[in-house]
């Protein structure tokens, strides 16, 4: 039974050899594919060392034909997407092409194995030399195989003529254990496993580089290892707390807990584009939907910064309408007009706390784009001198070659594991992260330590007194940079802010009337550490019912509010949310009200209102009031109104934080 | 050019690359992108702040490496869904469209590109 095998195997691999065998696939991609497919499906455990080296060879052949048949298809197909562009065949194409340079990956991949496993060079005896630029995976060379490596000549390393030169070998070397790596280095290896294992870059690393220099630095000298282990995780200038959100109908709608407006809506227009131009809230009681001009011109013009440049007024108008919600199954289902208590226009009138602002831009470019700058070139600079062919450091060229397309090829073969593909997203994370930091231990690392790639006395004493330094000052600016932007984002809220608002209260059982008001907001001013917020308003009825004692002047309204904020000691570590309160006071002249019984005309509010955030992007936001009257009766007393608020924004933001400790 | 995966290039000496940053959806909040090349700064092209262009040409002889190192910045206050779409082009470029994404929401703001030249 087991000679009938072999007999049946060696038949098989003999045909794989013939020419008739070339002669039917050489122009058929996927006919090669096949084969190579019934090859790999043969069992071979049983068969002997010579036997399975002979099938290794026969696929190594095939993969290299596939690979040439492929790259030909690429071509053409590349060529057809040139012809077609901006036409509607394009896609089509486009498409093909991702998908055929997916298929030569993976078979580049697989050859890669086999000429570890068969300890072969790219252009082995027998075997069609790759066209130039087909990256080496594990053998890259280097002709001196023990002297300085400055002393080479920089010649193209990644070429299998270059290859067959040089006698000294990387081979892509198995995952081995980086205890306590650096934490620089953990952090990026980390970053990188997340986004692949989210499915971001298609699968692609983005700091191999960086990677290689880390684990570099680290193994240079005991000197450079003890600095950059020192070096903390480099954190992004990115998302911190921010507390002036209002979303939601005007102060007036019921369920509303402030009894003051605020000017600021910003953020509404993020939300309105988020989700395709008009944005929904709804607090239980009332259902608004929000938009503003420019989400709707960037509907169609997209937002760039050209468009919100080119936006002008567009981006200083939001329109709002609020629904009194009587179904809580389906939100849009309150979105009709018998549901319609409130339309509103608000425009900003002067005062621009947005980081887009001239103020703030100028202190980004001038104060921290050049720090950013920095810490680029930190990295970059030993990156260059220790690659480059100005020092003639061959050696070590090919090593970070070998070394990057070692970790490419196989986290591209590990995405494709079934035991990766089944796994949880946090999994994958380690997976990648376990793979990822091994390979850089045994592939750079211990080649770096032991002296398989030797730096010469100069570089290592420029590692030491330039480039982990340099890196270190760079990621420190950097650092006390992120204190002044937080202070910076703190101004920019300072600053004074007025709008004009337009409302129109639509009234089921009474008389429609409309509300414009002037809203004002200047923080840390002639107050000390509270912010002032200032409404004045005038209503008019549209059309006043004399029956009902009305007139055109519906009403007077003035309100004045003083803020503050303080620590919350509820929340994460990561979370700088604070807890916000005010003090309100409101005055409202209702002229139907005078002479009338049971009425006052007067109303007067004053109110606590405060939000306590919590954990994982919670907040309490609560109000006491107490008044003379409503407009309805009057009747003094106290009010209390709670709900409870999740930021979704502010979750994802804590979980990624989290997550990357 | 011809692209490996997404941040892994080959190119030709002489061969001019453009990297050009669209940034989308960040409505009110600063843009901000930075990039070196081989360990010198490489500023975007003047008046290329709405769609930043970084461009350079293969100097460098077979056999060697040019390295792109930079970092998209999303400042508090960015809405979620703001994102940097990096377009990479060259000559005669195989395997493209090229470039990446760079989310709000990625891990890694600060990703490098190599680009090995080959002949």
């Amino acid at each position: 039974m087991r000679k009938s095998s072999s007999l049946t195997l060696a038949l098989a691999l003999l045909l794989s050899f013939s020419p008739i065998f070339r002669a039917q696939t050489v122009n058929d991609c996927d006919s090669l594919r096949s084969k190579a497919e019934q090859l790999e499906k043969m069992d071979l455990a049983e068969m002997s060392l010579s036997i399975q080296k002979l099938c290794k060879e026969a696929l190594m052949k095939i993969y290299t034909q596939l690979s040439q048949c492929e790259r030909h298809e690429i071509s053409v197909v590349s060529e057809m997407a040139n012809t077609v562009a901006g036409t509607d065949a394009a896609s089509n194409i486009e498409e093909k092409l991702r998908g055929l340079v997916k298929k030569n990956s993976d078979t580049e991949a697989k050859l890669s194995i086999l000429r570890t496993a068969l300890n072969v060079s790219n252009a082995g005896p027998g075997e069609p030399a790759p066209s130039a630029g087909v990256p080496v995976v594990e053998s890259v060379t280097n002709t001196e195989s023990t002297g300085t490596p400055a002393e080479t000549e920089g010649t193209n390393v990644s070429s299998a003529r270059d290859a067959a030169a040089i006698p000294q070998t990387f081979p892509c070397q198995p995952v081995a254990t980086y205890s306590a790596a650096p934490p620089l280095l953990t952090d990026v290896v980390n970053r990188d496993a997340k986004d692949i294992a989210a499915g971001k870059n298609n699968g692609a690393i983005a700091s191999v580089a960086k990677m290689t220099l880390y684990a570099t630095l680290d193994a240079a000298s005991p000197t450079s290892s003890e600095q950059l282990r020192g070096l903390e995780a480099y954190q992004f200038l990115s998302e911190t707390a921010r507390t002036d959100k209002q979303l939601g109908g005007s102060a007036t709608s019921d369920g509303s807990v402030s009894a003051i407006e605020k000017p600021g809506f910003a953020r509404l227009l993020g939300f309105a584009v988020e989700h395709g131009g008009i944005t929904k809230k709804n607090d239980g009681t009332n259902l608004t939907l929000s938009t503003s001009l420019y989400s709707l011109y960037a509907m169609n013009h997209h937002d760039t910064a050209e468009a919100y440049a080119r936006s002008g007024v567009l981006n200083r108008v939001g329109l709002f309408a609020t629904f009194a919600i009587d179904n809580q199954n389906n939100d849009l289902a309150n979105a009709r007009r018998q549901n319609l208590s409130e339309w509103s226009v608000k425009a900003r009138l002067f005062g621009d706390r947005s980081t887009r602002s001239k103020g703030f831009t100028k202190f980004w470019r001038d104060q921290v784009e050049t720090l950013i700058d920095d810490r680029l070139v930190a990295l970059g600079k030993p990156l260059e001198d220790l690659t480059s062919s100005d020092l003639n450091n061959k050696a070590y060229r090919s090593l970070r070659i070998a070394a990057g397309n070692c970790l490419r090829t196989a986290v591209r073969n590990h995405i494709q594991d079934t035991e990766y593909q089944s796994a949880t997203q946090d999994v994958r994370t380690k997976i990648l992260t376990d793979l990822m930091i091994g390979l850089l231990k045994s592939n750079v690392y211990d080649r770096v330590k032991s002296g398989e790639v030797q730096l010469s006395d100069r570089v290592i004493t420029t590692i030491e007194t330039q480039y982990v330094p340099n890196l270190k000052a760079a990621l420190a600016n950097l650092k006390a940079v992120g204190g002044v932007i937080e202070e910076k984002l703190n101004d920019l809220k300072k600053g004074p802010l007025a709008t004009f608002a337009y409302t129109n209260h639509r009234i089921p059982t009474g008389s429609d009337y409309s509300e414009t008001k002037f809203l004002f907001e200047q923080d840390k001013g002639y107050f000390g550490p509270l912010k002032l917020n200032g409404n004045f308003g005038l209503s008019f009825y549209n059309k006043p019912d004399s029956i009902l004692n009305q007139q055109r002047l519906r009403d007077i309204t003035a309100a004045l509010a003083f803020e503050g904020t303080s620590n919350s000691p509820f929340t994460e570590t990561d979370n700088q949310s604070k807890i916000t309160y005010s003090f309100v006071g409101r005055y409202e002249r209702i002229f139907e009200n005078r002479n009338r019984p049971n009425r006052t005309p007067d109303i007067r509010v004053f109110q606590f209102v405060t939000d306590i955030p919590f954990m994982k992007g919670f907040s309490l936001p609560l109000s006491v009031s107490y008044a003379n009257g409503t407009e309805e009766e009057r009747k003094k007393g106290f009010r209390f109104n709670f709900g409870m608020h999740l930021d979704t924004d502010k979750l994802f933001d804590l979980l990624g934080a989290a997550s990357r400790h | 050019m011809k692209m490996n995966d997404p941040f892994s290039y080959e190119v030709k000496h002489n061969e001019r690359i453009t990297i050009e940053v669209a940034p989308r959806d960040f409505l009110d909040s600063v843009i901000s992108v930075r990039a070196e090349l081989d360990g010198a700064l490489l500023p975007a092209k003047p008046n290329t702040e709405d769609a930043l262009i970084f461009e350079f040409t293969v100097s460098k002889s077979a056999g060697d490496i040019h390295t792109v190192i930079m970092e998209f910045t999303f400042v508090a206050g960015t809405p979620a869904d703001a994102q940097y779409t990096a377009a990479i082009s060259g000559r005669n470029d195989q395997g493209c469209p090229c470039g990446f994404t760079i989310d709000k929401d990625s891990s890694d703001k600060s990703p490098d590109i190599e680009f090995d030249v080959v002949s």
